[in-house]
């Protein structure tokens, strides 16, 4: 019998990855439903569970379509996966209210970055998920941007929780794009499953979380190409403790 | 099929635009609003073939908690139709829902509730 299953490595690592984050961000969210500063915030918190794990639902079913899934079915549920593609900044609850904006602002827009690049995949079903993603992340953007403004304007203790929380997903979630040669997402954007290089996927980011952060005085070592409108890091990114295959950061060995 | 839909004033029973389905899906409500997954625009297609009612349909969110009793509901109702002996459901995300898809009535039964729309 001829094998129908897809045979992509990068692909499948790169939906494992989404997948994995977008259910350990739901999970971390969930913590909150419960403990938010406010119950307007605990009813965003809990909405913004369902949409993420809801995310990461109609995902892990696409990987039981891959030769590289079909080798180890145990890691296509997300019950019994015991392969770990999310942040490592996912890895533990969220220290407090700050952890939960930053990953809401950082990681959930960086993730949406991607989803954006994806709309018009060659892939269909991603082309198919990416547009709901899109719409259902909006508010997301909206309430992260609210709250970075939030607690950067109340000063003093409460603005330095949200500088410590952004400075612990800053890096990881740069370099979650992969550097520009990244072979599995450059593999993505020759086949024509993004629209985009890993350098511009990452200008696409910080130009929508960069003017938020500006605008409450939080600058971050980035450039501005006023002529290109290309965004830029301007410190170099932790690659040495990058693993290309989990899209995450390890420790320091 | 039954004789007393509305659909079936204007389309003959054997349509295959299969109006009596979508009169009976009409008569599956969402779980949290009194509203019809028809007015709701949550039914994107439906097909009847060899017996087995193909139902295409989409959700408001991708995370929606009520997705088994909504699908369960579309199963137990239209198995109730003559010649249907079988139910597929296929959940798709494109067309992406938005308040686009509402029908007519469906704006109205929303504005009822105080629900903008």
């Amino acid at each position: 019998m001829v094998s129908t299953a897809i045979d992509n490595a990068a692909l499948f690592a790169v939906l494992s990855s989404l997948a994995d984050n977008k259910q350990l961000l739901g999970r971390r969210y969930a913590h909150w439903s419960n403990g938010a500063p406010s119950l307007e915030a605990a009813v965003a918190a809990a909405a913004m569970t369902q949409d993420e794990l809801g995310h990461a639902r109609t995902l892990y079913p696409l990987l039981e379509q891959f030769e590289q899934g079909q080798a180890d079915l145990t890691q296509l549920d997300p019950m019994t996966r015991d392969a770990r593609y999310a942040l490592a900044a996912l890895d533990h609850e969220f220290l407090g209210w700050a952890d939960f904006i930053a990953a809401n602002f950082l990681l959930d827009t960086a993730l949406t970055t991607f989803f954006a690049a994806a709309q018009d995949s060659s892939y269909e079903p991603l082309r198919a998920r990416a547009r709901k993603v899109v719409q259902e992340e909006r508010l997301h953007l909206t309430h992260g941007e609210g709250w970075v403004a939030r607690l950067a304007n109340a000063g003093g203790a409460v603005r330095a929780n949200l500088v410590e929380a952004l400075g612990r997903w800053w890096d990881e979630t740069l370099c979650w794009f992969g550097p520009d040669d990244d072979p599995t997402m450059r593999r993505l954007y020759d086949d024509g499953m993004i629209d985009a290089t890993p350098d511009t996927l990452r200008s696409r980011y910080l130009a929508v979380v960069m003017p938020v952060l500006s605008r409450v005085g939080l600058d971050e070592p980035v450039s501005h190409d006023e002529a290109s409108g290309e965004w830029r890091p301007t410190e170099s990114l932790p690659w040495a403790r990058w693993d290309a295959t989990t899209r995450r950061l390890g420790v320091i060995s | 099929m039954s004789a007393d839909y509305p659909s079936l004033c204007t389309h003959d029973a054997q349509d295959p635009c299969c109006p009596a389905l979508w009169d009976a899906l009409r008569e599956v409500t969402d779980p949290e609003i009194p509203i019809s997954l028809v007015d709701m625009g949550l039914i994107v297609a439906v097909a009847l073939r060899d017996g087995v009612a193909q139902v295409t349909m989409t959700l408001t969110a991708m995370g929606c908690p009520a997705t088994e009793f909504i699908t369960d509901d579309i199963r137990a109702r239209l198995l109730q139709e003559p010649g249907v002996r079988a139910v597929e459901i296929e959940i798709v995300w494109d067309p992406v829902w938005t308040k686009a898809r509402l029908s007519e009535d469906g704006v109205d039964i929303m504005r009822t509730w105080g629900i903008s729309a």
